[in-house]
């Protein structure tokens, strides 16, 4: 596992059969991921525990689907075409499937090195 | 002991009366519902034993069973409120308009387009005048569409039937087909039936609307929209029974516009949530049929999406159009956008069939199409090479053959421009998710600009939104576009282009699109074939709009035909097949359409209604000073 960190200690682990330059590529994209999470998705999901935000651990199949825009009334309502694209989307679900799990244990191990 | 029985008996009676009391109050809706599709299944019972006992060589039983194809198909129409709305897909087996389509939704952009095969009562219909009928195939269309309709009845779906929610989209959507295909025989091959059907289904929808009301009493539909509804079906009543001579005009205009209007703010009113994927595009913000933001075809702002401030929308578009004008973005800085696009004449080139290619001396394949209106199109392109404008954009820039540059030259041709460089780093700032400036911003830039013309209004949507009038000609002309010159089967309202409700696709057809007028030989360009080979997609091309038309000369891919009496001609021939072309898998009718020279000259009439009133800009002055010199000499919009 390769280990790298961004904004708000954010951890990302790589699996180690991925070559170095294209670990950099998805570091870029799950950064990005981040960002738009945040613009627009944190408002609803970021969960403020004993000072600390914790961002859900999300699984990619939830996101990547269409059906995301859909999936119950207040998404329908903010997700639309109009406010985020089909890519973006994509984007975001990149950025899930390689933040660390918040229960994992990986996770905190790598956190507590730093 | 027998006290007890008694009073077990007395309190089980009075559960089964409370029940039996509880379910006709409270789910009347959905007892329609259920007594519907138990109506249609035992029409469909009976189609499917006439056709097994039948003798399909022995004309009268040819017409026992068309009776009872007919019989079902209205037992059918009485469900087409939920069915269409509730499961799209299952709905294309009991009423597919194609025997093979091939799909490429909104949300299936990134995937590859996959191949659907209809069944249904409209296919058997029009598989009934084939030469030879086999009976097995004919068994199999309904086989399946019974298959099919047992699937409405499962739990998943009827439980939508428990709230208000899924009926005014339902609602939505059967008023938008009202308005673009239920009056034009887009699923009903027996044009005699087509008015008949509607004022059927018309009438049944008013026991929907009943029973709603009465399930649903806090959410229920207005006096005003059940008093308008009523016209509606008395208009329906008291128009001509041919669907060439109805009124499609006033029909929308009066009736089906305003009810789309009271709708649309009931779905405001009462909080409507889509849970089905048929929403994705439908914007609940436009009011009426004819806004041009009825639906979402494609994202115009780009990377900018989340802009809305005025101020800053501007910026974008400032740095967009002298984009768009910069011959810095070929690779000979002699060619831009504009080279091809003209603005001044509505974004295309009236005065070539195809245009030069990058080395000015070839011809490209294509016609230059024009860019207003585009962004109403799911896919981009006359094959649907493109899932967006801002890829589209990409493509043109470094295709070898138009622009022949590359992300990196442009990228630094165009940051050594100061006045540019200073642009777009500000138009960075509008992007937080991007750490540095990319081809993307640039890209953006350029299609929110060119999109902006897309917002005007033509004499046509001001007569259908009562706010002008159109001459007798003029309507008339509307009303064979809707009718007997079958145009409106591909060219739908409201963009006359092919996005159909619930506009979630762009639809591709064969028409036989000669290479040369004089039709000796059919197009040689393959189509949306080149990116999706199948005998069904072999010279298919994208169903343009037609708004604007007037102006927008030459027609079609090659644009072979220079006026719109050629092109009525083509069609009112029958197409490339009609014309003596081979074209097995042509998908427009090679029957000739019968339009006198009048009729033609009217749908013309109504064609040039069509024409937006836009307020086109001069080109800019001059472009941004580069830190090269020898950049400096190119010239605003390019050489050639
Ligand atoms: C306006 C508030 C809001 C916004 C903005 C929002 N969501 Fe949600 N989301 C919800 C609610 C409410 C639920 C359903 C309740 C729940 O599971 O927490 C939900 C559920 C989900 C679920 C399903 C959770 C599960 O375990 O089933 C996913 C995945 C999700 N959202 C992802 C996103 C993403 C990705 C974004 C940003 C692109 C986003 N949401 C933006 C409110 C929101
Ligand atoms: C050499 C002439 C030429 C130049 C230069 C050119 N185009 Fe085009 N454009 C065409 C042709 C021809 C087509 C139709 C191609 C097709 O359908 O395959 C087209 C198609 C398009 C379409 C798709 C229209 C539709 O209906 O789907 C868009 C959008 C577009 N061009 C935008 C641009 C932009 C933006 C630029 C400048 C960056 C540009 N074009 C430069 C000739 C040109
Ligand atoms: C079977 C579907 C179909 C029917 C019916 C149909 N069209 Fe078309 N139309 C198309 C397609 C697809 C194209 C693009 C063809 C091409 O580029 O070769 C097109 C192109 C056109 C164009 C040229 C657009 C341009 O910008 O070059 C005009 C004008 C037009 N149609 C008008 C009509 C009229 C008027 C009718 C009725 C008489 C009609 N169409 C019926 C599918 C159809």
């Amino acid at each position: 596992m390769m280990q790298c960190t961004s904004q708000q200690k954010i951890v990302y682990i790589f699996p180690d059969a991925m070559a170095p330059d294209i670990q950099k590529d998805y570091e870029k994209q799950c950064k990005k991921g981040y960002i738009l999470y945040q613009i627009n998705c944190a408002k609803c999901h970021t969960k403020n525990i004993n000072g600390k935000n914790i961002i859900p651990d999300f699984t990619i199949e939830k996101i990547s689907a269409y059906e995301i825009r859909v999936a119950n009334a207040l998404h329908s309502d903010s997700l639309t075409e109009e406010r985020i694209t089909a890519e973006e989307l994509g984007i975001i679900s990149t950025f899930f499937t390689y933040k660390a799990r918040n229960s994992s244990k990986d996770s905190l191990k790598l956190l507590n090195k730093k | 002991m027998k006290i007890k029985l008694y009073t077990i008996i007395i309190i089980l009676f009075s559960f089964i009366i409370l029940f039996a009391f509880k379910s006709k109050e409270t789910n009347s809706y959905k007892s329609l519902y259920n007594q519907n599709i138990e109506n249609f299944n035992l029409a469909q019972e009976k189609l499917l034993t006439e056709i097994k006992a039948g003798n399909l060589n022995d004309k009268k039983d040819i017409v026992k069973i068309r009776q009872a194809l007919n019989e079902a198909r209205t037992k059918m129409k009485f469900l087409d409120f939920w069915l269409r709305y509730l499961e799209p897909n299952t709905y294309k087996k009991i009423n597919g308009p194609l025997p093979v389509e091939w799909e490429t939704e909104v949300f299936e952009k990134y995937e590859k387009p996959y191949r659907r095969v209809g069944c249904g009562l409209t296919l058997a219909e029009l598989y009934l005048e084939e030469d030879v009928i086999e009976k097995d195939t004919l068994i199999q269309f309904i086989a399946n569409s019974i298959n099919a309709t047992k699937n409405y009845t499962n739990d998943t779906i009827t439980k939508e039937l428990y709230n208000y929610h899924h009926f005014y989209l339902c609602n939505r959507l059967f008023l938008l087909n009202l308005a673009a295909i239920y009056t034009t025989g887009f699923e009903c091959p027996d044009t005699s039936k087509i008015i008949p059907e509607l004022e059927a289904m018309m009438k049944s929808n008013k026991q929907i609307y009943f029973y709603f009301n009465q399930t649903f009493e806090s959410q229920a539909l207005p006096n005003s929209y059940i008093s308008l509804y009523d016209s509606a079906l008395a208009f329906v009543k008291s128009q001509s029974k041919n669907y060439s001579t109805f009124n499609h005009f006033t029909f929308i205009q009066q009736y089906i516009n305003p009810l789309y209007a009271i709708n649309r703010q009931l779905i405001l009113k009462h909080h409507v949530i889509s849970k089905n994927l048929i929403d994705y595009s439908l914007n609940k913000n436009a009011e009426t049929i004819f806004d041009k933001t009825l639906y979402n075809g494609q994202n115009a702002k780009g990377l900018y999406i989340r802009v809305n401030d005025s101020v800053q929308l501007s910026e974008i578009v400032t740095l967009g159009k002298l984009l768009f004008y910069d011959p810095i973005l070929s690779a000979n800085n002699k060619r831009s956008c504009a080279s091809c696009h003209f603005p001044s004449q509505y974004f295309t080139d009236t005065s070539n069939s195809t245009a030069f290619q990058f080395d000015n001396s070839n011809r490209l394949s294509r016609n230059t199409p024009s860019l207003i209106n585009v962004q109403y199109n799911h896919l981009i392109m006359l094959d649907g090479e493109h899932i967006s404008l801002q890829n589209q954009t990409h493509s043109v820039i470094t295709n070898p053959i138009e622009m022949a540059s590359n992300q990196e030259e442009v990228l630094k041709k165009v940051l050594d421009c100061k006045d540019y460089k200073v642009m777009l780093k500000k138009l960075l700032t509008f992007t937080p998710q991007e750490s540095e400036i990319t081809l993307t911003h640039i890209t953006s830039a350029i299609t929110l600009y060119y999109s902006k013309f897309s917002n005007y209004y033509s004499p046509f949507d001001q007569a259908i939104n009562q706010k002008t009038v159109l001459s007798h000609d003029e309507l008339k002309g509307f009303n064979l576009f809707m009718s007997k010159a079958q145009c409106a089967t591909c060219h739908f309202v409201p963009h006359f282009n092919g996005v159909k409700p619930p506009y979630i696709g762009s639809e591709f057809e064969v028409l036989g699109t000669p290479k040369d007028k004089a039709y000796k030989n059919l197009s040689e360009d393959k189509g949306r074939y080149n990116i999706n080979p199948a005998y069904e997609t072999e010279n298919a091309f994208r169903t343009g709009s037609l708004r604007n038309i007037a102006f927008t000369q030459p027609y079609m891919h090659n644009g072979v035909f220079s006026n719109l009496t050629e092109v009525l001609d083509f069609y009112n021939t029958g197409g490339g097949a009609g014309h003596g072309l081979n074209v097995p898998n042509q998908t427009l009718s090679s029957d000739s359409l019968g339009l006198k020279p009048i009729e033609i000259k009217q749908i013309i009439a109504f064609l040039n209604t069509l024409t937006e009133e836009i307020p086109f800009e001069s080109a800019p002055k001059k472009l941004p000073i580069n830190k090269n010199k020898q950049f400096n000499i190119r010239k605003v919009g390019g050489e050639y």
